[in-house]
């Protein structure tokens, strides 16, 4: 069931965030959004959370700040992240790739694009 | 060392670490980096100085100096009054307090872990006194530092004969491999033991750290000023559960630091209760 699974989505553009969450809500899904990274790091102790979705360039910590602080931390070291970014160029990507992303998305984006990658990595079935 | 020389590096690892060293410990620090600038081969401690300051291998470098500040000296079962009220009294309330939550584990962290020996300690504490009563309790042990060379040495649970000195025959027996002068610690020990890297200055990342029945931080606010310690010890305080007990060394107190702990008292030691 996706109903009861969570999604935090990490972005400074409130509009990105307002789309990511309702394309996820409507298939169910739980989703909290944060504003950076910090403002992430302070939501996740939180409560459990499934799945980060986050973008990169944000002020006071960027996304690959954020992650990174989850790559060091025992709690959140398996928790899948998915970039979703303007920047597509190939070091980013492999910087994401290096610190274990699960996918990486680039801007602009579509409704079904996202769901499919969240569905990816959070089955129906479980 | 120049004095000025010294008063640079002091503020940089201050802003660094929130570690101060005092004037009386220039020559503290004055060996300890006079290792790193022989090993780099450079010629004195200003361009060791420029390297952390300003060089493009700063970030590769700033762990290394790291290491080089802080005292990894420890051994299995030091502070045993701590260990004492933690088996017989602390877990026994934390447990109880829990009522029907009995399968949410035991999360225990320790905070300056070093090489590892009071996190394992805490571990086979658990097999060897916790699970004979509790037989359905899990423990999570974490254990961070702000070295990454102590972490490695943790990771591999291999020990010298320093550091299991202080350890009941019994546990050193069951525990342990011995081969040569090494002693390998049991697996099984090592598998409920998790090691990251964590500067306890470090704000975001301190924020992660959560949902810890109980904490030892013992022999690490002595490095810091009083400004730092205030913030340490609120990350400390807001990574624990309710009910969650705090652990600092002989030496310290949170006189000054801190008046959101309750101080609970025992036969040689006190703990600090978040209520």
């Amino acid at each position: 069931m996706l109903m009861g699974k969570t999604v935090l989505v990490v972005d400074d553009s409130p509009t990105v965030r307002k789309f990511v969450s309702v394309s996820l809500e409507m298939q169910g899904f739980s989703v909290t959004s944060a504003c950076d990274g910090m403002d992430a790091l302070e939501k996740l102790p939180r409560k459990r959370y499934d799945l980060v979705i986050t973008d990169l360039n944000m002020p006071n910590m960027d996304g690959f700040a954020l992650i990174r602080s989850l790559r060091e931390n025992a709690d959140f070291k398996e928790l899948p992240v998915i970039i979703l970014t303007s920047l597509s160029d190939q070091a980013n990507k492999e910087e994401g790739t290096k610190l274990g992303i699960t996918s990486y998305v680039v801007k602009p984006f579509s409704l079904e694009k996202i769901q499919y990658e969240v569905s990816k990595y959070i089955s129906w079935a479980d | 060392m120049s004095d000025d020389m010294f008063r640079q590096f002091r503020d940089l690892i201050y802003q660094q670490t929130g570690i101060y060293f005092l004037d009386n410990k220039k020559y503290l620090l004055e060996g300890r980096l006079a290792k790193r600038v022989q090993v780099l081969n450079l010629v004195d401690f200003d361009s060791y100085y420029q390297l952390v300051k300003f060089g493009t291998r700063r970030l590769e470098e700033l762990p290394h100096l790291y290491n080089a500040i802080t005292i990894n000296e420890t051994f299995f079962f030091r502070n045993e009054p701590q260990f004492e009220a933690f088996e017989r009294t602390l877990v026994p309330q934390i447990l109880a307090s829990r009522r029907n939550e009995t399968q949410r584990p035991l999360r225990v962290w320790s905070a300056a872990s070093s090489s590892g020996e009071e996190a394992y300690t805490l571990a086979m504490i658990y097999f060897e006194r916790l699970k004979p009563l509790y037989p359905w309790l899990n423990i999570e042990i974490v254990g961070t530092d702000i070295s990454h060379g102590v972490l490695e040495i943790a990771r591999q649970g291999v020990y010298r004969e320093y550091s299991v000195r202080n350890m009941p025959k019994e546990y050193l027996d069951k525990y342990f491999q011995r081969d040569g002068v090494r002693y390998h610690l049991d697996s099984r020990v090592r598998s409920v033991v998790r090691f990251d890297h964590l500067n306890l200055f470090d704000r975001p990342r301190m924020r992660l750290m959560s949902r810890f029945d109980v904490v030892f931080c013992a022999n690490v606010l002595i490095y810091f000023d009083t400004k730092s310690k205030i913030q340490v010890v609120s990350d400390l305080y807001d990574a624990m559960n309710p009910g969650g007990f705090l652990f600092i060394g002989y030496a310290e107190s949170l006189h000054g630091i801190s008046s959101a702990f309750k101080l609970i008292n025992f036969p040689k030691t006190v703990a600090y209760k978040k209520e």
